[in-house]
């Protein structure tokens, strides 16, 4: 799985927000606002990668129980696919 | 929709990548993105969003703000527009330039936002020494 092509992360005013390429203009998920973890996620998914990958990945970053993070994961992956943001 | 209005209301801020070339040379069409907040006054060379009345949102400096009125115009035209304080959406506070995020309070931008909003025919020798340099390379 990975991000669709059209988005790119940037670091504005402590944020980190993923900023569509479309048009300045009235188009579906102009930016998406992410906290640290989850643009750590983003970045990682900008090439093609499957769960497990990711959950390594995260678990080796940051120090937290790993069931806790793979519920973070999958919960962030369940709203990029409702948000239409995965290609897989 | 996500509209930018719909956005700043919601979210207190704006992001989108700019389309275009009027801002040129400082924000690249397609490459660049721009970081929008809502501002209670507008000042002379304040980067600013408003929408036209026919609807088109466009991205462009404030060169003349005085008691007739808000002015903007692009950095790289040459064509001052009337803008009313209600069409504008929001300030440009930081912005990317080929993936390096620069804020406007930044020293080189408050540098190159002065020496870019002298009159007009001082920017038609701008761009006059900047097309010539280009053809150098």
């Amino acid at each position: 799985m990975k991000i669709k092509n059209g988005f790119a992360l940037r670091r504005f005013a402590d944020k980190w927000i993923a900023v569509s390429a479309h048009e300045l203009a009235d188009t579906r998920n102009t930016l998406i606002t992410l906290n640290k973890t989850a643009a750590f996620v983003w970045e990682l998914l900008q090439t093609d990668t499957d769960r497990a990958s990711l959950l390594a990945a995260l678990t080796a970053r940051f120090e937290a129980d790993e069931a806790v993070i793979a519920a973070d994961l999958d919960a962030f992956l369940q709203q990029a696919r409702e948000a239409g943001l995965l290609d897989e | 929709m996500n509209s930018p209005e719909r956005l700043i209301a919601e979210n207190g801020f704006y992001a989108a990548t700019v389309h275009g070339d009027s801002m040129e040379p400082l924000l690249t069409n397609h490459r660049d993105t721009v970081y929008i907040e809502p501002a209670a006054e507008y000042r002379k060379r304040d980067v600013v969003l408003f929408r036209r009345a026919d609807g088109q949102l466009v991205l462009h400096r404030l060169i003349g703000c005085d008691k007739n009125g808000l002015w903007a115009c692009g950095d790289n035209d040459f064509h001052p527009e009337a803008v009313l304080p209600s069409q504008i959406l929001g300030v440009m506070t930081e912005f990317t330039r080929n993936g390096r995020t620069v804020s406007v309070r930044s020293f080189g931008y408050r540098l190159y936002s002065r020496v870019w909003s002298f009159s007009l025919p001082t920017k038609r020798l701008l761009h006059g020494i900047r097309r010539l340099g280009r053809r150098r390379e």
